[in-house]
This record gives C-alpha cells, sequence and structure tokens, in this order.
C-alpha cells in the first residue's frame, strides 16, 4: 500500500469515527442537559484518538522502515555476489532501488538488475507489515476512544487541550527554526574551523578557496561597500525625500496612488533586479567608466549591483520613514508653524530630529536587506575578490561566495564547501545584531509619543 | 527676543522672506523630484522588460519546458515547478503561522518564553532569504536526506521563510478584532477556544489571507534560498509530483541569463513578465480582499 494511499485511509477512518460518535452522542441526549458536550465534540475526540496514534505511527515506521528494507535486501541470496566494499555496494542497490520503481531506467552496474525481485519483496513486505501495524494503532484508539463516550464525558475540554496544544507547538516553530539556523550553522562552521583557523577567516585579506586561502575581508568590504555605501547613497536621499514629500506635500489623492506604485519596487523579485543591472545598467556603467577615462572597465562592476539594490531599497527607507514621520505628534508640527516657520523649515529643524530614531532604525534595517541581499550581487557584482574603493571594479560579496561555493560539485566536507557555512554564520550575527537595535530603536521610539 | 520692532515691510524684510519661500520651493522641488526619480527607475526597468519580453510570448513559450535550443524553450516546466513549490509552502506555512498567531494573541501567557518565541519571530522575518536556504541544505538535505531540487525541500524551505510573514499579518488582524465581540462569545456561554474559532478567527480572515497572499508573492520571487537547494538543474520535462527534481519560474530566469547564447535574452524578458503578471495577479487579489472585506470597527 502506497504511503498517501495509507494517509488516505487513516483520513477516511477519522471521518467515520466522527460520525459515529456524533450520531451516539445524539442518541444518547435524551433530555435536556443529558451530555456534557456537543455532540461535536465527541465526534472531534474519537476522530482525533483514531487519526493521532496511527499518524504517530506513520511518521516512526516511516522513518525506521528504510533501514530494515536495506537490509533485508542485502540479506538475499542475490546479494550475496555484491562487491564487499561498502560504498559501491550501495551504489549498486541504491540504483536497484530507483530500477525498482521506475522500471527500464537505464543503469551503470548490471548487478542491480538482478536484486530488483529481492527489493520489490522486501518493499511489499515491509509495508504490508507497516500497514497493518498503522491500522492497528487506529482502530485501538478508535476503540479506546469509543469506550469513554458517555453522556457525561467532558470531551470538549479533551479536544480544546488538544487544540491548544497545536497552538503551542505551531508557535514554538518559530524557536525551532531559529535554533536550526543558529545549530546548523553553528555545527558546520566548527567543521570549518577546526581546519581554518577563525584568526584567518576573520582578518585575512586573501580570499582564493581554491587554493585554500580563507582571509574573508575583501569579502565583507565588497559587502559592505555595494550594500552600505552605494546602495544607501542611492537609497537614504531617494526614500527620505520621497516620505517627506509624500506626507508633507502631496495632495492625499497623489500620496494614495504613489504610496502602492513606489511600494511595487520592493515587491519586483531579485532575480528581476539583478537582470536588469547586469543587462541594462552594467553597460551604461561601463561606458560611463570609459567616457571618464577609467582603464579597462570591466562589465560587472560594484557601482551597477548598489545602483540597483540602492533603487530597490528605496521603499524600505521611505516606508520606515514615512511611520516615523508620521508618529511626530500634530501638536509639535502645529507649533512650528505658529511660529512662523516654512513647511520646508518645520521638516528640517523640528519633523527630522523628532522622528530621527526612527529613521536611523529604518535605515538599519534597509542595510540588514542590502548585506543579505544574494541575487543582485550574484548577476552583476563578479567574482573577484577585491580590496579596493574604486566603485568600478569588479568586487564580490558575502552572499556571492556563499552561492559560488555551494553550487556545482559538492563534497561536503571539503573547507571549500564549508567556508560557505562560516560566511553564513557571519552574515547571519551582523543581520541579527542589526535587526535587534533597530526593532528595539523602533520601540522605544513608538512608546516615547505615545 | 531682543527686537520687537522688525520692519515688516523693509526690503531687507521683504529679501529675507523671498530667500525663506525660495527655499520652500526648493524643497518641494527636491522631494517631488525624488519621487520621479524613483518612478522613472520603475517605468524604466519594466519598460526594458516589456520591450525586450514582449515578442517571446507565444503559446510554444507558455507550453514548453527548457531546452538547449533557445527557440524551443519555454516556461511551462517552471511554472508547474513554482506551482507544486507554492502548494507545498501554502499548505505548511498557513495553518502553521495562523495557529502561531492565534496563540500569542489569544492565549499566550504573559511570561520570558512568549517573549522569545515574539523576539525569534520578529528577528525571522529579516533573516536573509539565503540563511534559510543554508537551513535547508543542512537540516532537510544532509541531515534528512530529502532529494535535492524538489518542490519538496524547496517548499519546506520557503514555508519556514514565510511563515513569520503570515503570523506577523495574522496577528495584526486579530488584534483588530474588537473585544467586545470575544466578550459577546464568552457571555452566552462560549468556551475559549470556540470564541476564537467561530467569532474571532472568521473576522480576522481577510486581513490574514491578505497577508498570506502577500507572503506567498515574496516566495514565489524568491530565488536564493532555492540556488543553495541545488533547484538550478536542468529539468527538461514538467515535474509531475512534488519529488521530482524540478526548476522554478525566478530560477529559469537566473539560468537563462547565464546563456551565453544571444538568443536567450528574449527568453528571460519573456519569463519575467509571465513572473510579473503572476506576482501582480497575486497582489492584485490581497488587494481586492483587503478592500472588500475590510471592516472598519
Amino acid at each position: 500500500m502506497t504511503p498517501s494511499a495509507l494517509l488516505v485511509l487513516i483520513a477516511g477512518l477519522g471521518v467515520i469515527g466522527w460520525l459515529v460518535a456524533k450520531a451516539r452522542a445524539q442518541r444518547l441526549n435524551t433530555r435536556r442537559d443529558a451530555l456534557h458536550s456537543l455532540p461535536g465534540h465527541h465526534g472531534w475526540y474519537l476522530a482525533l484518538w483514531i487519526i493521532l496514534p496511527a499518524l504517530l505511527g506513520f511518521a516512526v515506521w516511516g522513518s525506521v522502515s528504510p533501514g530494515m528494507i536495506h537490509s533485508a535486501v542485502l540479506a538475499d541470496p542475490a546479494a550475496a555476489r555484491l562487491p564487499s566494499f561498502e560504498f559501491e555496494r550501495n551504489a549498486i542497490i541504491s540504483e536497484a532501488f530507483t530500477l525498482a520503481e521506475y522500471p527500464g531506467t537505464p543503469v551503470f552496474n548490471p548487478e542491480a538488475e538482478a536484486l530488483v525481485p529481492a527489493v520489490v519483496a522486501a518493499k511489499s513486505k515491509f509495508g504490508a507489515i507497516g500497514a497493518a501495524i498503522i491500522l492497528i494503532l487506529a482502530f485501538a484508539g478508535g476503540g479506546f476512544g469509543y469506550t469513554r463516550l458517555t453522556a457525561q464525558f467532558p470531551a470538549r475540554t479533551r479536544v480544546e487541550r488538544a487544540v491548544l496544544l497545536s497552538l503551542l507547538s505551531a508557535s514554538l516553530l518559530a524557536i525551532l527554526t531559529t535554533i536550526g539556523i543558529i545549530a546548523s550553522l553553528l555545527f558546520e562552521s566548527g567543521l570549518f574551523f577546526s581546519k581554518v583557523s577563525p584568526l584567518e577567516f576573520l582578518f585575512g585579506t586573501h580570499w582564493s578557496p581554491a587554493n585554500g586561502s580563507f582571509g574573508a575581508v575583501p569579502l565583507y568590504w565588497g559587502t559592505l561597500f555595494i550594500g552600505a555605501v552605494i546602495a544607501m547613497v542611492v537609497a537614504i536621499p531617494l526614500g527620505l525625500m520621497s516620505a517627506i514629500y509624500l506626507t508633507q506635500y502631496a495632495p492625499a489623492d497623489v500620496r494614495r496612488w504613489m504610496k502602492p506604485m513606489l511600494e511595487i519596487l520592493a515587491g519586483i523579485p531579485t532575480v528581476v533586479y539583478g537582470y536588469f543591472a547586469a543587462l541594462t545598467v552594467a553597460p551604461m556603467v561601463r561606458d560611463l567608466a570609459a567616457a571618464i577615462g577609467v582603464a579597462n572597465p570591466s562589465t560587472e562592476s560594484a557601482l551597477a549591483a548598489g545602483l540597483v539594490m540602492g533603487i530597490m531599497i528605496i521603499p524600505f527607507v521611505s516606508s520606515m520613514a514615512d511611520d516615523s514621520i508620521a508618529a511626530v505628534p500634530q501638536a509639535m508640527r502645529d507649533g512650528s508653524l505658529a511660529m512662523g516657520a516654512t513647511r520646508s523649515e518645520t521638516i528640517k529643524k523640528v519633523l527630522i530630529p523628532a522622528a530621527l530614531p526612527g529613521i536611523v532604525a529604518g535605515i538599519m534595517l534597509a542595510v540588514s536587506r542590502a548585506i543579505g541581499e544574494t541575487m543582485i550581487v550574484v548577476m552583476a557584482a563578479g567574482a573577484t575578490a577585491n580590496l579596493s574603493a574604486n566603485p568600478f571594479a569588479s568586487m564580490t560579496t558575502v552572499t556571492f561566495q556563499i552561492v559560488q561555493l555551494l553550487t556545482g560539485d559538492q563534497e561536503f566536507d571539503s573547507a571549500k564547501t564549508l567556508s560557505a557555512f562560516a560566511l553564513g554564520l557571519v552574515l547571519f550575527i551582523v543581520t541579527l545584531i542589526l535587526n535587534i537595535i533597530a526593532l528595539r530603536v523602533v520601540k522605544r521610539f513608538r512608546e516615547a509619543y505615545e | 527676543m531682543s527686537n520687537p520692532a522688525i520692519d515688516w515691510g523693509s526690503p531687507e524684510a521683504a529679501k529675507r522672506l523671498a530667500r525663506r519661500y525660495a527655499a520652500e520651493r526648493r524643497f518641494k522641488l527636491l522631494g517631488l523630484s525624488a519621487v520621479a526619480l524613483s518612478m522613472a527607475f520603475l517605468v524604466f526597468l519594466l519598460g526594458t522588460m516589456l520591450i525586450g519580453g514582449i515578442g517571446g510570448i507565444d503559446a510554444a513559450f507558455l507550453s514548453g519546458s527548457d531546452a538547449t535550443e533557445a527557440d524551443a524553450a519555454g516556461v511551462w516546466g517552471a511554472v508547474k515547478g513554482s506551482f507544486l513549490t507554492m502548494v507545498v509552502t501554502i499548505v505548511l506555512a498557513l495553518p502553521m503561522g495562523v495557529f502561531a498567531a492565534i496563540y500569542l494573541e489569544e492565549f499566550a501567557p504573559r511570561n520570558r518564553w512568549i517573549d522569545i518565541v515574539e523576539v525569534s519571530i520578529n528577528n525571522l522575518a529579516a533573516v536573509p532569504s539565503i540563511i534559510f536556504g543554508l537551513l535547508g541544505l543542512a537540516v532537510f538535505i544532509n541531515f534528512f536526506g530529502l532529494a535535492r531540487s524538489s518542490p519538496l525541500v524547496g517548499g519546506m524551505t520557503l514555508a519556514l521563510m514565510t511563515m513569520p510573514v503570515i503570523v506577523i499579518a495574522s496577528r495584526n488582524a486579530i488584534k483588530a478584532v474588537p473585544p467586545s465581540i470575544r466578550d459577546a462569545a464568552l457571555a452566552v456561554g462560549a468556551s475559549e477556544v470556540q470564541t476564537v474559532f467561530h467569532h474571532v478567527l472568521p473576522l480576522a480572515l481577510p486581513g490574514i489571507l491578505t497577508g498570506a497572499i502577500i507572503g506567498m508573492a515574496r516566495a514565489l520571487g524568491e530565488t536564493a534560498p532555492l540556488l543553495m537547494i541545488g533547484m538550478r538543474a536542468f529539468v527538461s520535462s514538467p515535474p509531475s509530483s512534488i519529488t521530482d527534481p524540478a526548476t522554478v519560474l525566478p530560477m529559469q530566469i537566473f539560468l537563462w541569463s547565464d546563456e551565453v547564447d544571444r538568443a536567450f535574452v528574449q527568453n528571460t524578458s519573456a519569463a519575467i513578465l509571465v513572473l510579473l503578471a503572476f506576482l501582480l495577479l497575486m497582489n492584485g487579489i490581497a488587494i481586492y480582499l483587503r478592500n472588500k472585506f475590510e471592516t472598519r470597527w
């Protein structure tokens, strides 16, 4: 029996249990207040008792049965002729599995053909055993649940407890994800740092993973130069001035239309920006470089990537600035205007200083977003690690190198692939610090004016 | 002030005022040009794609899969891969996100554990997407041994990325339901769980769905995490299940943009137009939902 058919069967049994329990509870409902809970609650109670043990069995069986099938295939007489070298043997067995599932697939090892009957037999045998165990669990759970069905049984509180438990576990998934990110990055980086000294990684200035030198300073520099310098030079003035114009000057109608239009810039996928940067902006930048007399301008430049990234960031800066300016109390603005200041004087001398913490926090979030941005730099920034302040030079970034190191051939224990996780760890820590500070500033800032 | 008697009619004062008004006009113009410049970028970007790609969209392009020849290549395989990936994402992220939001808004006690949950959700929403790719690679592929390049792993990775967005949107939607609704339900004898599932959740649903669609739109355009889990293989036939090797629409754009053959330039722009059309559709639905069902209490 296939796993999906089994799942459908379990769900079907659950529905039957629900109907049976509900009907029985309705029969017990002979007078007013005879039942503790609604018939529907009794239905859910029985359905949960059928479905949950069966699903638990399904998960446990799904994780142990592949090993059992594997050893059953090995124990088969047909497997006796397999080479004893484990790596080669496993390759043949995995080919036999593919053949059993998709007959006619071309194979490298002819021995695999001989194993197919054994694989099919083992699969159907353990599949049947698993299905039997799961069905027994479903019926046992259902039987137990059914015996508890009496008129005064508090089915509602039990079902609600189960609901609360599932709500709680959903919210714990967020912590689990965070722990998963930290644990996997730390684990793989730990392996990397056992091969390469952390000091060299953090402070070395030569990056060439193919030759075993892992000094990542040029990557940090490229990341900061593109994400925190060039992109911000574009995004901060444009974003801030757009926010000021839209909140302070634009008529309500214009604002209602222009603000969503501006937000479109944030909704365009980064791969589109990357393509735009590589195809349209980069040649323009190269021509510009040639025109102002830069020798040998390359098509891949920090400037092209940074410019396009800056455009992408504009809506982040402007919406954060928008919120912060809107949070400044009207009385402060009115006070300034009443004293005879013009609008622009009010904005420059009163609103912006008052909104500054929020604006700075918004910029920090934007920087964190920019340095974690991947596709634009992958497509437009270049692969050469370059420690220079020339915006027309090709530069590489942390995210670019992560992509570079992890795509293509993978041996999972080489220092080259593991260094990608160490770079990921640095990126995670930096963005985390920026985000925590920014979120805290925003929160305190909101409280100050509420 | 020390000079109470400013002569407002004097030429000095008039000049001073003129200077201040000129500064005012300059500032306003500066703001307007910032908006105009941003819009110009948007128009330029969309215009470039439209001019480059509109000629490449025809029935063969929409129904074909990736091929080595630019003329024979199409987007259907990638669209189907995206669709399967999004199905996995929404099936995992929507219930998990909504459940987490309900718990945090309606049932969570105020203690340090819940603070940690809240902080980690807010941070996850701002973690670079490529980090989720590293997580997917380390956990789903290397640890659990799931199939590389499959919509299953891609969808699970994107679900982890989308869940915080859905949690935050759902919490705001649930928070917006007035307490009087809850009080009324509790007063006539509903249990807390009944109150939430029969009254609060249906009223918060439009907001939740709007947030979910926006989160899905973000996931649909995402490329970097999927690069990490190997969804960049050359896939010449559409995937038929969530464990088959597949590619997604943004990844197809990335792969084609890397082709040396100039003939793929039109394909790339055309695929971008298809992707943008899907995003526009999703955002349009979100805006429609918000406008149609939004209740001001």
